[in-house]
């Protein structure tokens, strides 16, 4: 951190301490902000936001040992120095004194007991326990007789290195994360696509566009930065508009022109429905269509993602397929003349006039759109179609691509495209966009990892909730789980996941700070290092990769998940795990452990550590833990190990710069070439790969080069019905989601006072008629039931989130109210991720 | 504050395994003494704090609690009533807090006359607080 950088917030604190003097400080307050100004040994560095996927920068104060202070990062693009509510508390989050210090294993008379109390033990006797079961389930069952249950929290080396042991060292493909839960439908609708995951626009694009619409997205409260860049120029720019589509209303709505509450489900009509209108006034740009894009179509019925013995299961026809066939554009504009706005409004109950004006806005080869969605869109049992078609509407339109013109998949998690979907920890994937099941993508994967060939497995591992409905079936006997509460945020938790894991015949091993309800449901609790007190880099949504310095030591003998997975790679010999026949074809290896093939094995330990070696530019030196531990600079040496995927592959386009570039800079967005980032994929003038991969493309042309001829997919889809809907009996909607002031599951904004006080429980958010036909009022005490689990709390008609009749909302933060017990398991049967946004519940007085 | 107690207990606990040696120990959720598969205690009647003078900030840069509720507080495209009162032009309330110089300036740094619109939406960094105890106490100091 630069001396001048301390002057500047120096300079602003005490003008802000001025502004708001003798009008809200007290006395004490002002005494102390003026002892810590001239504080001069707080240590400032910067470091990205521990929360969602914005990747807000923040620069954090450190004073003997300990964060003392944190703030927003003036020298970011992301947020230029503003931080949300949560944002504004990271310097909080890393001291609850409920940290877990030690691992703790589950004991009667001194032994492991699956029945028996937390007993406090070391780790080497946790990582003893550890591997005899996991040895055993591995004898028993072969490589899917273990999993493990990752994050889109993890930092890129944790998820490296966890795809490497997983999938190089016991041949398992039984690893995923949590990010499956809420990015999978629109890593599969990028695939289908475009051939190469995450967005071709970024944030650079809430600057330049005219107008915006939300599909299934509440920026106002769950990306509240992006929002605050949206709102700006909406406020400031002449003829912008804001569009909001959800099946409630809630803040994003307090911006819009045009608010839309429609049917869950409808969405699927609507997005056809503007393709109609685009088509029906001719407005599609046909040469874009001509030159860019191949129209397909995707197989039918294909079921919910339930167990197969469902009966909706059974009855699909084409249960989980999404095999695409050519279409002609006629028969495209045959297939969505269905959805009229006669049609589409009387099933989505959006006044036609309103439906009318977003389909104007999309058809105006004038206005610049960009198109915002989260988990309403992803977390459906239609998501990877749902994500497509609006993708569709952009092509017909030719609007991609180019300042403003942004189809836009918002993510969630703080690493969920860094770490999840580039690392490639998916049951399906490994680093840079290859898959298990390809000959030559595992090749390149042994060639880089230094394996025998077919060490890989090509067969796909348990996705996040078939791991649960494989615990609870005994196919899958030691689980490990890290970086995530998947208990409080995993669904349907009563008759899918806690009998799983309190099974007898299962291990399930929990990572993390503090005692989550999956710590509390496990068999040992491993004690986990987080964000400052490790050194780190996340990769947000706009495929900026942020690197982070470690700041402060863990609590007790706390470790990183890094430092776990490597550690517990040295309890396995490649006879172990590979057996004898793969170890013949690579002698060399014989008798070595897995931590001596994957880690120490003369590349990712080429980069020597001793104490100094990591310093910022003003010379203050930074702890590595890891390093240090290990003898070698591990997080240099895997980064460095994984980018070779990203040029060594056969899929290009994906290039970050080398590892110390990261930590001067405040991330750069990939493909990054000769220093250089990438705001715009796939347009000449923008992208450096267009014109390496074609060099006849001309500038400011187009070529989609994640597919072989260079031309994304429009792909129809049509509507289907959800896989439950209210009945007579449970007549209502249950929508769940987040607020603001909580992150996810709330394991650290619960633990911050300020945070909690802010929105202290999950309330349930429901229309005041539908309260008062049951008798209840503001305030009431109820039970949510459905058929799968109950909740008490009470009501809140007045509150931020308004939904319409026959729907309520209630988010899924509080630990002591476990939403997702009323869920049910149904996921999109192509992306596997889980539909939270609809399901039935009915509510009684309690 | 059943969870308060425990934590409580759970320290005196760890202090006398400490000197004894013995490390059972008993380890709490969020839920406290409720199972995962039980269901919790009814939530409270909350009411949103009203303190005069405003509620202690932790360090410079953090925005401040509100000290009052906003259950009649609108922000929407044509209305913010929060700058009513503590907006620069239109403070109906004498004491209401004046947003500091940071909020007069686009995202680029150039100042202006006016509150930014990039920070209109005010509950995107403040928010009130209820009555009610930390779930677990937090060791930060400042």
């Amino acid at each position: 951190m630069k001396l001048s950088r301390r002057d500047f917030i120096k300079s602003q604190a005490i003008a802000a301490a001025a502004t708001t003097a003798g009008l809200s400080l007290s006395t004490t307050q002002l005494a102390r902000a003026k002892d810590s100004d001239d504080d001069e040994d707080i240590r400032w560095d910067k470091i990205p936001c521990r929360f969602c996927g914005t990747g807000c920068s923040v620069l954090a104060g450190t004073r003997g040992g300990r964060i003392v202070a944190t703030q927003g990062d003036p020298d970011s693009d992301v947020n230029k120095g503003l931080n949300c509510i949560k944002g504004y508390f990271l310097s909080k989050i890393m001291y609850g004194e409920d940290r877990l210090t030690t691992p703790l294993l589950r004991k009667t008379d001194g032994k492991y007991d699956k029945e028996g109390e937390f007993e406090q033990i070391s780790w080497d006797e946790a990582f003893d326990i550890m591997a005899e079961k996991w040895k055993a389930a591995l004898k028993e069952k072969g490589p899917s007789g273990v999993g493990l249950f990752g994050s889109g929290q993890w930092t890129i080396w944790d998820g490296y290195a966890a795809s490497k042991f997983m999938k190089a060292g016991l041949r398992s493909n039984n690893l995923d994360p949590n990010a499956r839960h809420c990015m999978a439908s629109a890593v599969g609708a990028f695939m289908r696509g475009f051939g190469i995951d995450e967005p071709m626009g970024s944030y650079d694009d809430l600057e330049h566009a005219d107008a915006f619409v939300l599909w299934g997205s509440n920026m106002a409260e769950m990306h509240p930065i992006l929002w605050s860049r949206l709102v700006d120029t909406r406020l400031t720019r002449e003829g912008s508009e804001v569009h909001v589509l959800s099946t409630y209303t809630h803040r994003s709505f307090e911006l819009a022109d045009n608010g839309m509450i429609f049917e869950p489900q409808t969405d699927l009509m609507i997005a056809n429905y503007i393709a109609n209108y685009i088509i029906q006034n001719k407005a599609y740009d046909k040469k874009f269509l001509k030159d860019h894009v191949n129209i397909k179509k995707t197989v039918t019925d294909i079921g919910y993602g339930l167990r197969p013995d469902h009966p909706l299961e059974v009855k699909a026809k084409n249960s989980g397929k999404g095999k695409l066939s050519n279409m002609s554009f006629d028969d495209y504009a045959k297939a969505v003349s269905k959805y009229t706005l006669e049609y589409t409004s009387e099933h989505s109950k959006v006044p036609a006039d309103k439906l009318e004006r977003l389909a104007k806005l999309y058809a105006d080869p004038n206005k610049k759109i960009m198109s915002l969605w989260t988990m309403g869109m992803n977390q459906h049992t239609r998501g990877v179609w749902m994500n497509g078609l609006v993708y569709n509407i952009h092509l017909l339109m030719g609007k991609i691509s180019e300042p403003g013109n942004s189809p836009f998949s918002l993510t969630g998690q703080p690493s969920a495209c860094g770490t999840a979907r580039e690392v490639g920890t998916f049951a399906h994937r490994l680093p840079a966009d290859l898959v298990v099941k390809k000959p030559k993508h595992r090749a390149v994967a042994e060639k880089i990892w230094k394996l025998p060939a077919d060490t890989i497995n090509p067969k796909v591992g348990y996705h996040a909730v078939l791991m649960q409905r494989m615990l609870k079936d005994e196919k899958m006997n030691c689980y490990w789980q890290q970086c995530n509460n998947n208990m409080q945020a995993g669904p349907n938790v009563n008759e899918e996941m806690l009998p799983g894991w309190r099974n007898p015949k299962n291990f399930i091993t929990v990572s993390d700070p503090y005692p989550t309800i999956s710590a509390v449901s496990a068999d040992l609790i491993l004690p986990t290092a987080m964000w400052a007190e490790k050194e780190g880099a996340f990769g947000n949504a706009e495929r900026r990769t942020q690197f982070w310095r470690q700041q402060v030591s863990a609590p007790g003998e706390s470790q990183s998940d890094l430092w776990q997975i490597m550690e517990f790679s040295k309890r396995f010999t490649v006879e172990e795990a590979w057996g004898a026949e793969l170890v013949a074809k690579m002698p060399e290896y014989k008798g070595k452990t897995l931590y001596q093939v994957l880690f120490k094995n003369g590349q990712v330990d080429k980069f020597s550590y001793k104490d100094g070696t990591v310093k910022d530019q003003d010379g203050n030196i930074y702890q590595n833990d890891e390093a240090k531990h290990f003898g070698f600079y591990a997080q240099k040496g895997l980064f460095e190990e994984y980018r070779r995927f990203q040029t060594e592959g056969p899929k290009p386009g994906h290039d970050q710069a080398p590892f110390d570039t990261y930590h001067k800079v405040r991330g750069l967005r990939w493909p990054v070439v000769n220093g250089k980032e990438t705001l715009w994929r796939y347009r000449e003038g923008y992208d450096p790969f267009v014109k390496k991969l074609n060099p006849k493309v001309k500038k400011g042309d187009v070529y989609f080069y994640g597919k072989p001829d260079g031309k994304a997919n429009l792909i129809f889809a049509p509507y289907e019905p959800p896989h439950e809907s209210p009945n007579e009996e449970y007549d209502l909607w249950l929508c769940t989601g987040r607020v603001l002031e909580h992150w996810h599951t709330g394991t650290m904004t619960n633990r911050v006072p300020e945070l909690h006080k802010a929105v202290p429980d999950a309330l349930v958010y429901m229309n005041p008629s539908d309260a008062r036909k049951r008798g209840l009022r503001n305030g009431a005490k109820v039970k949510l039931i459905s058929p799968r689990g109950e909740i008490t709390t009470r009501v809140n008609v007045r509150g931020r989130n308004k939904p319409p009749k026959g729907l309520v909302f209630v988010p899924f933060f509080d630990a002591r109210r476990i939403i997702n017990k009323l869920l049910i398991d149904a996921t999109d049967p192509l992306s596997k991720e889980t539909d939270y946004k609809k399901c039935v519940v009915k509510i009684v007085k309690a | 504050m059943k969870i308060l107690l425990n934590i409580l207990l759970l320290s005196l606990v760890t202090l006398i395994l400490q000197t004894t040696s013995v490390l059972a120990e008993p380890v709490y959720s969020l839920r406290g003494i409720v199972d995962v598969n039980e269901t919790s205690e009814m939530v409270p009647n909350r009411r949103s704090m009203a303190v005069d003078g405003g509620i202690e900030v932790n360090y410079e840069d953090q925005p401040p609690m509100i000290p009052h509720g906003i259950d009649k507080t609108r922000i929407t495209l044509n209305e913010n009533s929060c700058l009513s009162c503590h907006g620069k032009a239109y403070s109906k309330i004498e004491n209401a807090v004046r947003p500091p110089k940071s909020h007069y300036r686009t995202r680029d740094g150039r100042k202006l006359n006016q509150i930014s619109t990039g920070r209109y939406f005010c509950t995107q960094c403040h928010a009130p607080q209820a009555y009610t105890k930390p779930l677990v106490e937090n060791s930060f100091t400042n």
